[in-house]
């Protein structure tokens, strides 16, 4: 049987109803993942078959992980040569739960190295290509996992997001990702960057498999005091949901956009017009505060968390950080440094509360926000060494999502005149997932997201 | 709030022992340049009035997690597990350099 771009909730009827056993949908996938990742760069470790697999929703279904999450006595580096020789003893909490679902970890994959970068150029593991043009970076930090779904390596994958590292890279690869509310998903086991912003989420070929690995992943978790107790509802239905929306598009998000990203977006957007939902302008603070504060908050964060790397119970001495790693662990030492904690430290967490309330005014108007997700589509390797700070930039119409914790998503909804894929971007208010994933899938019904995805993964068939 | 031009070698040299962070001198000048423009960048955030904002640190608000008892027990792991990837071990222990004479 032709398995060729069948999403997650097709192999597992196509499993389920002894169509087409796990091993052979196993065995398709490694010899795939193994015949491109030469000229990709995907994953950095792929495991043999686990013979006795957990029966679940989600039986025999490969997935590609991404390489920071804690993955028991298969190596996990984080795209470090800090962690080179890391084999966790122990499991976290999101592949324990796909593991009990009854999947299977194909491979962990690429990304920038602590998951600092936009593009995987960070990874000391060499970058990861973008498949649809492999001069270009597939974005960052969960390059390696939207690269997977987009040449069509593993039917879906885990990324995670701090700020842009799911939407944006989903965006460059054409394929769906989505970031849920922060706490909606345990980050217990994965390899902290900015705790009070890391969110593990799904990167897959359609809606209807975002929602179910979705539900898979999420929950209130022991190990993980900030994961939340709200009531998960059931994304599947809430998805299939034919509910119409009030959509705000802020003008502040619409500006510095390539002009064809933005041509793009608002057709996006009008189409959502056409399907009888409402849309109108709204006004966000300015997403350069975002950068600002994130930048201040997520370095402090990074500063602390990385000094638990000094080589005594694992990992190797701290003067292998690569130099991104190091900028941000000084950034993040200097802002919490006597003398400055006030002027950044805290005024970025005061900033962070304007932020929030700023997006709760808003959705207390409209029920959901489009924007873009990034103001460009994938660019070449090595043009982000060129800017010190082209990664925030990259990344500043996540950021406000980010910092106040709240979900959204990136679907493919066009090419350029490259032939690169451009995303939309559907923001959501807190543990609102169900109408993001309701809208996003209204779109995909409508305009099966133009193709791309299809044509994203047809030069790989072979 | 303080000015890009505070950030000197001496800044960088400071900050680097704070974290326990080995650079290399060839280096030094790179990191000052990069880490000025991100700390000019960030001034942005004066021209915001935050008197009397509350600082925010969890984006839900949520207050006082407590452990069940016995869930903590669960992760434990075993000695041989918690040291199994550290370069010195002495007797099932990590073993570190001698902190004090």
């Amino acid at each position: 049987m032709d398995l060729f771009g069948k999403t997650v909730t097709q192999l597992r009827d196509l499993i389920k109803n002894k169509k087409v056993s796990s091993t052979e949908v196993w065995d398709y996938f490694a010899k795939r993942s193994k015949k491109y990742n030469k000229d990709l760069n995907v994953f950095l470790a792929m495991p043999e078959m686990e013979p006795d697999a957990e029966k679940g929703e989600l039986s025999g279904i490969p997935l590609a992980v991404k390489d920071n999450f804690c993955t028991k006595g298969v190596k996990t580096t984080a795209s470090s040569h800090v962690l080179e020789n890391f084999i966790p003893p122990y499991e976290s909490t999101v592949t324990l739960k796909l593991k009990k679902a009854g999947s299977r970890l194909l491979g962990k994959t690429n990304m920038d190295a602590w998951a600092h970068g936009s593009s995987t150029e960070t990874s000391d593991f060499g970058p990861t290509k973008n498949p649809w043009d492999t001069m270009r970076t597939p974005g960052g930090s969960s390059g390696g996992s939207t690269a997977a779904v987009a040449a069509y390596l593993a039917p879906a994958a885990i990324g995670s997001e701090t700020a842009g590292s799911i939407r944006q890279p989903a965006s460059w690869c054409g394929v769906v990702g989505l970031k849920p509310t922060y706490g909606r998903v345990s980050r217990y086991g994965v390899i902290a960057m900015g705790s009070s912003f890391d969110c593990p989420g799904p990167i897959t070929q359609s809606v209807e498999d975002a929602a179910l690995l979705l539900q898979r992943i999420t929950g209130k978790d022991p190990y993980d005091a900030t994961s939340s107790d709200v009531p998960v509802p059931n994304y599947t239905f809430e998805m299939k949901k034919k509910r119409k929306f009030t959509i705000g598009v802020p003008k502040e998000y619409m500006k510095d956009l390539d002009p064809e990203v933005e041509k793009k977006v608002r057709e996006a957007i009008s189409e959502f017009e056409k399907m009888g939902h409402t849309v109108k302008e709204v006004s966000l603070l300015d997403p350069k505060y975002s950068i600002s504060v994130y930048t201040i908050l997520q370095r402090a964060e990074v500063s602390s968390n990385l000094g638990r790397y000094d080589g005594v119970r694992f990992g190797t001495n701290r003067d292998i950080f690569g130099k991104e790693a190091k900028k941000r662990i000084m950034l993040g030492t200097y802002a919490l440094s006597v003398g400055y904690y006030d002027a950044y430290y805290k005024k970025a967490q005061q900033i962070k509360t304007l932020i929030i309330k700023d997006l709760k005014r808003v959705f207390s108007e409209v029920d959901l926000i489009m924007a873009a997700p990034t103001p460009t589509t994938a660019i070449k390797l090595g043009e982000f060494e060129k800017y010190a700070f082209f990664g925030e930039t990259m990344d500043k119409l996540n950021e406000a999502a980010a910092v106040a914790g709240t979900p959204a998503i990136s679907i493919p909804c066009g090419l350029d005149s490259n032939g690169l894929p451009v995303g939309l971007q559907i923001m959501g208010n807190y543990f609102d997932e169900g109408t993001i994933l309701s809208a996003a899938h209204q779109f995909e019904k409508e305009t099966n997201f133009f193709d791309v995805i299809k044509i994203g993964r047809e030069k790989y068939r072979d | 709030m303080p000015k890009t031009s505070d950030l000197t070698k001496k800044d960088i040299l400071h900050i680097a022992k704070l974290a326990n962070l080995p650079i290399l001198e060839e280096n030094i000048e790179a990191y000052r340049k990069q880490l000025s423009e991100t700390v000019s960048y960030i001034e942005n955030m004066s021209e915001l009035d935050t008197k009397g904002v509350e600082p925010t640190s969890h984006s839900t608000n949520m207050t006082n997690v407590f452990f069940e008892d016995g869930t903590k027990n669960k992760r434990l792991l075993s000695q041989d597990e918690a040291t199994s990837n550290a370069k010195l071990t002495k007797k099932g222990k990590f073993a570190v350099k001698r902190l004090m004479g």
